[in-house]
């Protein structure tokens, strides 16, 4: 018996929705664990995440009394418009589940639209160190920008289009003859912007107590209680996410391309270890390097952009 | 790096046409190869964008001219909280910020996207010169950092007006603006709205136009979703409608559930200052917030920074610190100003020459007729 | 101690009655003072004493503190003694006594810059009033009674100009202070620094206490300088009671003053990783920390050292058994920090941070009287170990070590070889304590009104105590000028110039205390 083709896109995206929703902390807690392990430390346990975020949720909020709307309805419209892109991503399949497409650039606005929100949220208090993390978080986004669309544009164009499942299904194809000197550049670029949109070492340190050096943890300074848990699971999630386009996009392998449970249980499964790879890459970033003076930021951000111009050359200019 | 909340708007402006030039520019370089579909494309994100430029910057400088009118100042670092005053600028100035930050499902976004999909075409179709082709892959990358900085430029614009704490006591005294300028502005940012969800019929239409500017085929007539074709066989797709509504249930969704119980149970409290009472002087100013950006570009954004320091008599214990800071605006100072003053030195000349004496002129007028009988000789 | 050097002391007595214009009281010169080891001291009045602290530097003279008493009646005259170090000389103490009714001398600040944390002091916490001092803001008392102005942090103005307060409540766990920038974005225009948060008063809490009862209170000035105070504050009621601890108990006090070191520099370290987010480093050497902790508590039964040192000699003496593997032990943490040093400095990511950061250059570090690590860091050579050594020290050879940019990785290098310096002298130490009593009584009683004037050299640089005997070997009054008192306006100095983000890492290359600055 074959399901009807609306109810295969329910479920599909249920599917991927539930996945991802309760995926998002655990790939925090892993990087967690293996950072502290890496310092000889026992670390927190595998759902200390889901308990911070419940303990949050369940905390009586504080607002500043110089904030109002603003920084009352960011959080949902962060989380929100990165729910709405890890629907647009493609996981299981080679296909994004809901709309059928999911084009990368829209992906890439809606984040666009979070940081937008969130960046702005955290002036609404007037406190310093908002304003701080802010003001670093749009600059470093500045940077990093170029370098997520470059290295996605070397992989759009090999497939001859923007749309994420267009591109994974193209990589399906080609098998490990994707793997060209071209597309390890992107994906080395991609690389780099993933560590410096998510906050990892050498950018970011996502669990320091020193406040100077804070970023995505500065905006999130006057969030307590239910806005709290919602941005930091915005944040987590916003992980998941980018993990998954870089699979998609890079090392598509394993999707499934014919809609059966077999084949997308083992997309599925290949993809959440992919992200787990993802995840322990930058566990080793932080327990391994320096944090980075802040202005030499645009030298390794730059190099994001560099490799993925220098893949776009071989790709465009030696054919 | 600019603090003057309408010099700020014009200087994007400049923004704006390049990303409508670009889209130009592409259309012009795909049609001289043959590829018409991607061509129309192009135009297509060009019109488009040129619209919502109208819109959403005629959005942002009926705001600016609110505060301006509100409080008397211009300049950012002076402004500040004016949202709990004047609530209704303050959404639709965001609303324009938003979309000229190229923010889905806002129209910025819907024809930068097509801008994008204008130079992907470009890059991907095989027949342009490679060297061409990899300059349009360069401009997607500049395209991407115009964006980014957009964003920066507009959170910095809003969020040091309108949030936080008053900076002068101009920005505390100030009042919502005239309703007729309130009605305008949220009339200009529910187009701002409108087109960005309605991308897909828009920009069919402009497509339709696009298409007889290139050659008269049958415009292709997408209802929901902007589409584009870079090679034959492979579609991209902004269904701007279905993102817009996903969002908006996505963000009803978590916000209802933040909100519905917790509403009521909200503790108010000073913001965060590691113990000490709050001032506005510890707010991030517009400098202040631009600074990272000016420090990552230093190659180009040259500023004279100035930090004087004067110390009691005879030690060196400081008495005060100031600190003044300029811009360098690098075009401005080594091609505008040059000719600038070589203009003027030709006007100089000129002025010699034009004595004012009646004989000076006939002479010059018998010069004229010799230097053109001997011309035409 | 230091010799003996009477010819320099009449000389200088001469040239600073040249200075003086009139004769300085002959009765007044080493009369008062009855320890009896070379201190040179001079009555002075007021006006007096501007031209004999510049004579005295024209010597070379270095200023150690500014001490603000009271004495009299009910302790109600007021009087201010400034005391200078002689290089390769004795240390001189410049009293002025303070006319009744009028607590006002003309401030040396600035003739001393670094004496300007010192007046601020003695004027919240005595009334003496510094007339003409640059900045006469509270320091101690953060909101004075009304008369007076309250704090007002001095922040720099401008177009952009933003404050960015931090502390006195901070994320992590780290003592109180207030951090008032003036910056634009990242870049920091001026820094000022506002502590004093635990002041518990416990200069005047000593006041009538016994040297006995006084100890564990000096000694508990600060958590990890607690060898520092309580030798300093022994070997001044030693020299007011010409007392000389047993051989055993004057080598002991270097054993446990180089642990105190040690154990401090290696955590130092792992903090300097902290500041930039290196968890490599912090972890490892946190480990290190902890090992010597351990090896401390078997020596002593205490993992900070307290309660050991006394006036005397030692309250206790070492554990033989902790003894006994403390070289062998100390050898292997010296060759694990060693190693995680040596892969620190090989990356470069790690390097980048450190160089050119914070710079105190030579001539500020002179200026405000930087002591220390600090000091070292900065091309001045200064470690009382050497310039002045007491107890054991006097027979050993301390390899001084010093480097001359001034930066953040300057004074990394300079902790991590100290910290070499150290386990060598431990290892050494351990391994030929003489036997014998671990410690001696006090050899006879304090005189009332002596000043018995001792410093010792710490983890942070030279701690310094001032100590007058009262009655019936009783304290009359107290100070501790502690290294870290010294050193603190120097961070606030170097930090303008720097990006904001980059403060944490300077602050914690110099690693001060605020508990024993506020005391």
């Amino acid at each position: 018996m074959i399901p009807s083709a609306a109810v295969t896109t329910v479920l599909l995206a249920a599917l991927q929705l539930i996945v991802f929703v309760l995926f998002a902390p655990f790939l925090t807690a892993t990087i967690r664990l293996t950072k502290a392990r890496l310092q000889s430390r026992r670390g927190p346990g595998l759902l200390q995440p889901y308990r911070d975020l419940a303990k949050w949720w369940g905390k009586l909020p504080l607002e500043s009394n110089a904030s109002g709307p603003v920084a009352r309805y960011a959080p949902p419209v962060v989380l929100g418009a990165i729910l709405t892109a890890a629907l647009l991503v493609p996981e299981a399949t080679s296909r994004a589940p809901l709309l059928g497409w999911g084009d990368l650039l829209v992906v890439v606005g809606l984040f666009a639209t979070a940081r937008f929100v969130l960046a702005l949220s955290a002036l609404d208090a007037g406190g310093a160190f908002g304003g701080m993390g802010s003001s670093r978080d749009v600059a470093i986004s500045a940077l990093a920008e170029p370098g997520l669309v470059l290295a996605l544009a070397g992989a759009a164009l090999a497939a001859g289009s923007s749309d994420l499942g267009i591109i994974s299904a193209f990589g399906i194809k080609q098998g490990i003859g994707l793997l060209g000197p071209a597309h390890l550049l992107a994906a080395a670029a991609f690389a780099i912007v993933i560590v410096a949109e998510t906050g990892h070492h050498p950018v970011d340190n996502p669990d320091t107590h020193l406040e100077l050096t804070m970023i995505h943890e500065g905006m999130l300074i006057e969030a307590s209680g239910r806005s709290l848990a919602t941005l930091v699971f915005a944040s987590e999630l916003k992980l998941v996410v980018l993990a998954a386009v870089f699979s998609a996009a890079f090392f598509p392998f394993g999707g499934a391309t014919e809609i059966a449970p077999g084949p997308i249980a083992l997309g599925l499964l290949l993809g959440l270890g992919k992200m787990l790879i993802v995840g322990q890459g930058l566990a080793l970033l932080d327990a391994s390097i320096a944090k980075a003076r802040i202005m030499t930021l645009p030298d390794l951000l730059g190099l994001a952009s560099l490799l993925a111009i220098a893949g776009l050359g071989i790709q465009v200019l030696l054919p | 790096m600019q603090h003057d909340i309408k010099r700020l708007l014009a200087f994007h402006s400049i923004e704006n046409i390049g990303i409508i030039l670009i889209g130009l520019g592409s259309a012009l370089l795909l049609q001289a190869h043959g590829a018409t579909e991607l061509a129309a494309l192009a135009l297509t994100a060009a019109l488009f964008h040129s619209i919502n430029h109208a819109v959403f910057k005629s959005l942002l400088f009926l705001g600016a001219g609110a505060v301006v009118r509100a409080t008397g100042l211009h300049d950012l670092n002076h402004l500040g909280g004016l949202g709990r005053k004047m609530p209704a600028t303050m959404l639709a100035f965001g609303v324009g910020a938003a979309a000229i930050s190229g923010l889905p499902p806002l129209n910025g976004f819907a024809s930068e996207w097509l801008t994008f999909q204008g130079l992907f075409g470009a890059a991907g179709t095989a027949g342009i010169e490679p060297l061409a082709r990899f300059a349009a892959a360069l401009a997607i990358g500049g395209l991407a950092l115009t964006t980014a900085l957009a964003v920066a430029c507009f959170v910095k614009a809003t969020g040091v007006t309108f949030l936080g704490l008053p900076r002068t006591a101009a920005a505390s005294n100030a009042s919502e603006t005239t309703r007729p300028a309130v009605v305008a502005m949220s009339l200009l940012a529910v187009t701002c709205l409108g087109l960005g969800l309605a991308a897909g019929p828009v920009s069919s239409a402009l497509r339709a136009v696009a298409r007889v500017a290139f050659h008269d085929g049958p415009p292709l007539v997408t209802v929901a979703a902007v589409s584009a074709e870079p090679q034959s066989s492979n579609v991209a797709i902004y269904a701007a409608l279905s993102v817009g509504l996903l969002l908006a249930a996505a963000i009803g969704i978590i916000a209802i559930a933040s909100w519905a119980r917790a509403r009521a149970r909200v503790r108010r409290v000073d913001t965060w200052t590691c113990g000490i009472a709050p001032k506005p002087a510890f707010q991030y100013t517009a400098t202040s917030y631009a600074k990272p950006i000016r420090l990552f570009f230093r190659r180009i954004l040259v500023a004279e920074r100035e930090v004087s320091v004067e110390y009691h008599p005879g030690t060196s214990f400081p008495s005060s610190v100031r600190y003044r800071s300029e811009i360098t605006l690098l075009f401005e100072e080594r091609v505008l100003k040059p000719a600038h003053r070589l203009s003027l030195r030709a006007a100089n000349v000129a002025r010699k020459l034009q004595g004012g004496a009646i004989q000076l002129y006939i002479a010059y007028m018998v010069l004229a007729v010799l230097v053109l009988l001997w011309w035409a000789r | 101690m230091p010799k003996r050097q009477e010819s320099t002391s009449e000389s200088l007595g001469e040239k600073l009655n040249d200075a003086l214009g009139r004769p300085v009281p002959a009765s007044a010169r080493g009369v008062i003072d009855a320890a009896d080891d070379g201190d040179l001291f001079f009555a002075l009045t007021p006006a007096q004493l501007g031209p004999a602290i510049a004579a005295l530097q024209g010597l070379g003279a270095s200023h150690v503190m500014l001490v603000g008493f009271g004495f009299g009646k009910a302790g109600k005259r007021l009087a201010v003694e400034e005391v200078m170090a002689i290089p390769n000389g004795p240390l001189a103490r410049l009293r002025v006594e303070l006319p009744a009714g009028d607590p006002t001398y003309p401030s040396i600040t600035k003739l001393v810059p670094a004496a300007q944390w010192d007046e601020r002091e003695a004027h919240d916490l005595h009334g003496i009033v510094p007339a003409g001092h640059p900045d006469p803001r509270p320091l101690v008392v953060h909101d004075p009674a009304p008369p007076a102005a309250p704090f007002k942090p001095f922040v720099a103005h401008g177009d952009g100009v933003y404050q960015l307060p931090v502390g006195p409540i901070h994320a992590g766990i780290i003592e109180p202070g207030h951090f008032r920038f003036s910056a634009v974005g990242e870049s920091v225009l001026y820094l000022d620094a506002r502590l004093f948060y635990t002041h518990r008063g416990l200069e005047h809490l000593v006041e009538g206490r016994t040297f006995a009862e006084a100890l564990p209170i000096v000694e508990r000035a600060c958590g990890v300088c607690t060898v520092t105070h309580a030798t300093a504050f022994s070997r001044a009621v030693e020299r007011l009671t010409r007392t000389v601890p047993p051989p055993r108990a004057r080598l002991a006090r270097v054993l446990l003053a180089e642990m105190e070191r040690l154990y401090n520099h290696v955590g130092d370290l792992g903090n300097i990783c902290a500041g930039v987010g290196f968890n490599f480093g912090t972890s490892r050497l946190g480990w290190q920390k902890e090992r010597l902790l351990r090896l401390n508590e078997a020596l002593t039964g205490h993992r900070y050292l307290m309660g050991v040192v006394a006036p005397g000699g030692l309250r206790l003496d070492l554990d033989e058994r902790g003894l006994v593997g403390l070289g062998a032990a100390v050898t292997e943490i010296e060759h694990e920090v060693r190693s995680i040093v040596r892969l620190l400095v090989r990356s470069d990511g790690f390097m980048n941070r450190l160089h050119g950061l914070g710079v105190l250059s030579r001539a500020e570090a002179m200026r405000l009287g930087v002591l220390g690590v600090a000091a070292r860091a900065s091309g001045l050579a200064g470690d009382l170990r050497r310039d002045r050594p007491a107890d054991g020290y006097s027979d050993l050879q301390v390899a001084q070590i010093g480097a001359s940019t001034g930066d953040v990785a300057a004074r990394f290098h300079v902790r991590a070889q100290e910290a070499a310096v150290s386990a060598a002298l431990i290892v050494d130490i351990a391994g030929r304590l003489p036997a014998g009593p671990m410690s001696v009584a006090l050899a006879r009683e304090a005189r009332p009104g002596a000043v018995g004037l001792a410093g010792a050299e710490g983890p942070r640089g030279a701690s310094w105590l001032w100590l007058m005997a009262g009655l019936n070997g009783r304290i009359d009054r107290l100070h501790l000028r502690s290294a870290s008192f010294a050193n603190w306006p120097a961070v606030a100095s170097v930090v303008p110039g720097n990006l904001v983000p980059d403060f944490p890492l300077i602050n914690k290359s110099f690693e001060l205390c605020y508990a024993c600055t506020d005391r």
